[in-house]
C-alpha cells in the first residue's frame, strides 16, 4: 500500500517534470490563493499581538481622556463658552463621579529640556501624580516612584527612564542631580527598562518612558478652595482612569463622555480613549481587510482549481493509452483514479509550497514598505498549504473519475 | 482446459448501424498451448483477444477461464486475473516513456500484492528471460523496436501467467527483430506458458502450434 502510494507520487512527479511549464502555469492560481492566505493570517496575527501589547500598556481598565487641539474656529467657540482645555477640575470632578472609578491620575507635557547633560536626546518631561506609576503599570529598577508628599511640599525630585539613566552615566542614577530650566531636581527613583518596541503605526499614546523624565505634578490641597484661577489653567495632557473592573468600562466610559461633554459646555477639546474600545476597532478594521483578502484568496484558489482540473483533463486525453496499459496489466479503476489524484495533489502542493514561499516574500514587502506589523507563526503557513492541498484533491476528483470510467478497450484504441 | 469459449457474440453499435463483430465464437485452449488467431484487419480477431482478456465483454456466450467464469466477475476482480493470470503484448510495445527498463517490467506488481523481494525475483528473471539484463537502467527512448517488444513481453511475463495475449507482436517491427520475437515467444511455450497469438502475418502463424482462421466473426 505504502509501496503503492509512493510509486504512484513518483509516477506524478515525472510526468510533471515533462511539462514543467505547463504545470508550473497551472499552479499559478494556487500560488497566489495561498499567498493571499499567508498575507491574511500574517497580519492578522500582527495587528492582533500589535493591539494586544498596546493595549496591555495602556491597562485594560483604564479610560483616558486627553487633551486636543484646537482649530481658531473653535478656539472662538471655546473662550465665549468658558472651556479651558483639562484642568485639574476635571480631575476633582471625575473622580467623585462614581464608585466604579477607583482611581484617577493626571500627567501634564512639559515643553523644557535639561540642561548642561551633555546627551543627544532630548527626554520627554511629563508632571505626573503618585499614582501614575501604578496606573500604568510602570516598574521601578531602584529608588521610589514619586509620592503625594513630592507633590504636596513641591519637592524638587524626579524619577527617569532606565535608557536616559544609562546615558546619563554616574549622574543617572538615584541621587543624581538633572538641572530642568533654572531647577535643579533629585533623582529619586529609575525605572525599568521596557523592552517593547513603540508600535509603528499608534493611534493612541504608548510610547515607552525610557526616556523620559517625571516630575511631580503639583497638586493644590483642596481644589475648590484654592480658588478657580489656578485650577483652570493649569491645562494637563491627559487623565487616567481606572475603573473597579473590565465590565464596567463601557458603562464608565458613557458616564465620563457625559461628564465631559457638561463640563466643556460641548465643546469637543478632549478625547475619551477607552483601550478596550481601541481593540474592538482595530478587529473591525482588521476584518475588513481579511474580508478582501478572502475573497482575493477564494477567487484565486477557485480560478487555480479550475485550472488544475483543466490541465488534469487535457492529462487524462493524453495518457488514454497509458490508461489502458495500466488496466490491461491489472489496474483497478480505483487505482486509476488514484494516479490522478496523486499528480493533482502533488501539483497543488507545488504550488502550496510556492505560494508559502511567494507569501514570506510580499509579507517582508508588507511589513518593510506600509510598515504593517507583521506575526509569522506555525498557523499562517500550515493553513494556506493544507488549503492548496485540498483544493488540488477537490478539483481534482472529477478528472481522475473520468479517467477511472474511461473504457479500457476505447483506451487502447487510441494512438 | 486452461480456457473454454462458447458461442459468443459481440456487436459494435457505429451511428445507426449495428456492426456484427463476433458472431458465435467457440474456442478451447489446453494449458501451455500456443495458439494463433489469423485474420484481415477488422475481422475481429482483436475483439476476440480483449474479451479473453476481461477488458470487454461479449453481448452473449459463455467465457471460462481456469474454471472461472469471467463473465459473472466484477470489475475489479477481473483486473485481479489480469494482474495475476494474464500478460498482454501490444502491436506499439506500449512502455511508459518516463520509466526506465526495470521499472516499466515492474508496472504490474504496482497493481499486484506481491512482497518486493518477489517482486525483484520475478522482475530480474523476465528481463533474463528477454535477453535484456545489460540494459536495465535504459529508457525506452534509448531501445530499438525490437527490443523495446522484447521489455513488454519481459512485462508480461514477469507475474508469471498463465496465459499471454498478443495482439500483433510484429506488426511495427523488421523482419529480423520479428524473427527474435517469434523465437522468444516459441522459448515461453517451451517453458510452459500458454500463448495465443493474433496476427494477419501468416510467417508468424507457422511458429506456433495450431492456427485459427477469423473469417467474418467466425474462428475456424
Amino acid at each position: 500500500m505504502i509501496r503503492q502510494g509512493l510509486t504512484f507520487v513518483i509516477t506524478a512527479y515525472r510526468s510533471l517534470l515533462i511539462h514543467k511549464l505547463r504545470s508550473l502555469l497551472s499552479v499559478l492560481g494556487i500560488v497566489c490563493g495561498v499567498m493571499a492566505v499567508m498575507v491574511m493570517i500574517s497580519t492578522g496575527e500582527g495587528a492582533k499581538e500589535e493591539v494586544l501589547s498596546r493595549i496591555e500598556r495602556l491597562g485594560l481598565k483604564n479610560i483616558y481622556v486627553s487633551a486636543k487641539f484646537l482649530s481658531q474656529e473653535q478656539q472662538k467657540q471655546v473662550q465665549r463658552k468658558k472651556s479651558y482645555g483639562l484642568s485639574l477640575f476635571d480631575v476633582d470632578y471625575l473622580a467623585s463621579l462614581s464608585p466604579m472609578i477607583t482611581q484617577v491620575g493626571a500627567v501634564q507635557k512639559v515643553a523644557l529640556t535639561p540642561v548642561g547633560t551633555g546627551i543627544d536626546i532630548t527626554p520627554n518631561i511629563l508632571k505626573c501624580t503618585p499614582n501614575y506609576s501604578e496606573l500604568l503599570g510602570l516598574p521601578l529598577r531602584s529608588g521610589r516612584f514619586i509620592t503625594v508628599r513630592d507633590s504636596l511640599e513641591k519637592r524638587q525630585v524626579c524619577v527617569i527612564g532606565a535608557v536616559l539613566s544609562g546615558r546619563l552615566g554616574r549622574e543617572g542614577r538615584v541621587g543624581g542631580l538633572i538641572r530642568i530650566d533654572d531647577l535643579l531636581y533629585t533623582i529619586v527613583g529609575v525605572l525599568k527598562k521596557d523592552s517593547r518596541e513603540p508600535a509603528k503605526s499608534a493611534k493612541v499614546t504608548n510610547q515607552n518612558f525610557n526616556d523620559t523624565i517625571f516630575l511631580p505634578l503639583n497638586i493644590p490641597h483642596n481644589l475648590t478652595k484654592f480658588g478657580s484661577s489656578i485650577a483652570q489653567y493649569s491645562e494637563l495632557s491627559s487623565i487616567v482612569l481606572e475603573v473597579d473592573g473590565r465590565e464596567h468600562v463601557e458603562s464608565a466610559a458613557r458616564l465620563i463622555h457625559r461628564a465631559m461633554e457638561y463640563n466643556h459646555q460641548g465643546v469637543l477639546d478632549y478625547d475619551v480613549i477607552v483601550p478596550l474600545e481601541l481593540l474592538d476597532q482595530a478587529l473591525a478594521a482588521q476584518k475588513t481587510f481579511n474580508l478582501v483578502l478572502s475573497v482575493i484568496a477564494a477567487v484565486s484558489l477557485l480560478v487555480g482549481g479550475i485550472g488544475i482540473m483543466n490541465i488534469m483533463l487535457a492529462t487524462v486525453t493524453e495518457r488514454r493509452r497509458e490508461i489502458g496499459i495500466r488496466r490491461a496489466v491489472g489496474a483497478t479503476r480505483r487505482d486509476i483514479a488514484y494516479q490522478f489524484l496523486a499528480e493533482s495533489f502533488l501539483l497543488t502542493m507545488c504550488g502550496g509550497i510556492l505560494g508559502v514561499a511567494s507569501g514570506f516574500a510580499s509579507v517582508f514587502v508588507i511589513e518593510t514598505l506600509a510598515g504593517w506589523p507583521i506575526e509569522i507563526t506555525v498557523l499562517s503557513m500550515t493553513v494556506p498549504f493544507v488549503l492548496a492541498c485540498v483544493t488540488g484533491v477537490f478539483f481534482g476528483y472529477y478528472p481522475a473519475v473520468q479517467a477511472a470510467k474511461m473504457d479500457p478497450i476505447k483506451a487502447l484504441r487510441t494512438v | 482446459m486452461l480456457l473454454e469459449v462458447e458461442k459468443v457474440y459481440k456487436s459494435y453499435q457505429l451511428g445507426r448501424n449495428t456492426i456484427p463483430v463476433l458472431q458465435g465464437v467457440d474456442l478451447v485452449v489446453k494449458k501451455g498451448e500456443f495458439v494463433s488467431i489469423m485474420g484481415t484487419s477488422g475481422s475481429g480477431k482483436s475483439t476476440l483477444l480483449h474479451i479473453l482478456g476481461g477488458l470487454d465483454t461479449p453481448d452473449r456466450g459463455s467465457y471460462r477461464l481456469n474454471k472461472k467464469d469471467m463473465l459473472s466477475l466484477s470489475d475489479d476482480e477481473r483486473s485481479w486475473i489480469r494482474g495475476h493470470w494474464l500478460g498482454f503484448v501490444f502491436q506499439t510495445f506500449d512502455l511508459l516513456p518516463e520509466f526506465d527498463l526495470v521499472e516499466n517490467v515492474s508496472l504490474p506488481f504496482l497493481y499486484n500484492s506481491s512482497d518486493p523481494e518477489t517482486m525483484r525475483k520475478q522482475v530480474e528473471n523476465a528481463i533474463e528471460r528477454v535477453g535484456l539484463a545489460h540494459r536495465r537502467r535504459h529508457r525506452p527512448f534509448e531501445l530499438s523496436g525490437g527490443e523495446m517488444q522484447r521489455v513488454a513481453i519481459a512485462r508480461a511475463l514477469a507475474v508469471n501467467p498463465k496465459l499471454i495475449l498478443a495482439d500483433e507482436p510484429t506488426g511495427n517491427l523488421d523482419s529480423r527483430s520479428s524473427r527474435h520475437i517469434l523465437e522468444l515467444f516459441q522459448e515461453l511455450h517451451r517453458s510452459g506458458t500458454a500463448i495465443i497469438l493474433v496476427s494477419h502475418d501468416e510467417k508468424v502463424a507457422a511458429v506456433s502450434e495450431r492456427t485459427l482462421h477469423m473469417i467474418d466473426g467466425y474462428l475456424q
